[in-house]
């Protein structure tokens, strides 16, 4: 997805965050209802997060509780503004209207299906929206605590506030999700963004064994919402930075625990 | 020298051309006017259309107004649903867009479907 595509779904979010939840918290429920979709949150297995299904010229979104989908958790809230997503980006909704199905199947924001991928930039920036995230953080310098709290204020996920810190460059940042030894994604903020172009290396075992992540990970899982921190740079995380380059800069790391998902690293300038 | 034979026609059909897209870029905010009588015609003309314009209800310089007049009309706000009216090709087709999706057992799609009408129906 390029960057005026990318801005494009944004603006859409934040519009449709500003029409339905003016001064109040995203309610993705509360939009469904004013866009006349219903829908159910019930057990069905493993089949999906969530899904938007056109039948008999109306709408309905299934939200799955069997897989942590309930509407309070941010992984519901989260899957639940996907499938708003998939409604509200005309191109989406014509092609179901249409008789296209459109089925992700792979997790977060691995998705190589650009539809998934424009759904769940949707998703992000209604649950996040920049402008009040600005608001919230103000002229504070983001670190591991300020994006746990942000995420419990906006009753986002872990993961989809990292990563929208990053991306709305509020301060110097990068941040990265390892699910056991392998690295699921990295984001850095437009100003790191030149020197790591997000290649951080995507095995654990490339990290020096002394690295916290690689600490916290070896042992038992970081409990939600649990920070821990250390002194690092930056060559370790990306192999195209020399040790000896003067982009080898002195960071702090952090590391915040998402349960059983794994752990983010959080590295920010001391 | 040879005087030159010119197409009477041809130059009235050219001619006719150069009014039309005069008359095209001048609506179009592209062509200024410039002489006393292109003034005055333009103020005529905008006179003339002043004096067919109603005033507009107050409520459409509400925008949130409009939507929600728009709710009422469609039952969705129309700015988000420009197909809102189904074609009769697609009326009956079925569509998921499915977060991680998996293939749906029978078991799991008659579940879906009991939902979905005591959703519809509550």
């Amino acid at each position: 997805m390029n960057q005026e595509r990318s801005e494009e779904i944004s603006g859409l979010a934040e519009a449709v965050a500003d029409m339905f939840c003016w001064e109040t918290a995203i309610a993705p429920n509360d939009i469904a209802q004013a866009l006349g979709i219903t829908f159910s949150i019930g057990r069905y297995g493993d089949c999906f997060d969530a899904l938007l299904e056109w039948k008999d010229s109306r709408f309905h979104i299934y939200l799955n509780k069997d897989i942590g989908n309930e509407i309070e958790t941010p992984r519901g809230r989260f899957s639940f503004c996907h499938e708003l997503g998939h409604f509200c980006i005309d191109e989406h909704r014509w092609a179901l209207m249409h008789g296209v199905n459109s089925h992700g199947s792979v997790t977060d924001f691995r998705s190589d299906n650009d539809a998934e991928r424009e759904a769940d930039t949707f998703a992000s920036n209604l649950l996040l929206p920049g402008e009040r995230i600005r608001k919230k953080i103000g002229n504070r310098k983001i670190n591991a605590d300020l994006i746990v709290q942000t995420a419990k204020h906006f009753g986002a996920s872990l993961s989809a506030t990292a990563i929208r810190c990053a991306k709305l460059g509020i301060s110097p940042l990068i941040v990265m999700a390892w699910e056991g030894n392998d690295r699921r994604w990295c984001w850095s903020s437009q100003n790191f963004e030149t020197i790591t172009r997000n290649q951080s290396h995507r095995s654990l075992d490339r990290i020096p064994r002394d690295s916290l992540t690689r600490v916290v990970s070896e042992r038992a899982a970081l409990q939600e919402g649990n920070v821990e921190s250390k002194g690092t740079t930056l060559s370790t995380w990306f192999p195209r930075i020399h040790p000896k380059s003067p982009e080898n800069l002195v960071m702090v790391e952090e590391v915040i625990g998402i349960g059983r998902f794994g752990v983010i690293t959080v590295l920010r300038p001391d | 020298m040879k005087k030159i034979q010119t197409d009477r026609a041809h130059v009235d059909l050219g001619e006719r051309l150069l009014i039309i897209l005069e008359e095209a870029l001048r609506r179009s905010g592209r062509l200024l006017p410039v002489t006393a009588r292109q003034v005055s015609s333009e103020q005529s003309k905008k006179s003339q259309l002043d004096a067919n314009t109603d005033d507009q209800p107050d409520w459409y310089d509400d925008p949130f107004a409009v939507i929600e007049r728009g709710r009422h009309l469609f039952g969705h706000p129309p700015v988000l649903v420009p197909y809102a009216t189904a074609s009769s090709t697609a009326k009956n087709a079925l569509a998921l867009a499915a977060r991680n999706g998996k293939p749906i057992s029978q078991e799991i799609r008659r579940i879906m479907d009991v939902d979905r009408r005591k959703s519809e129906n509550a």
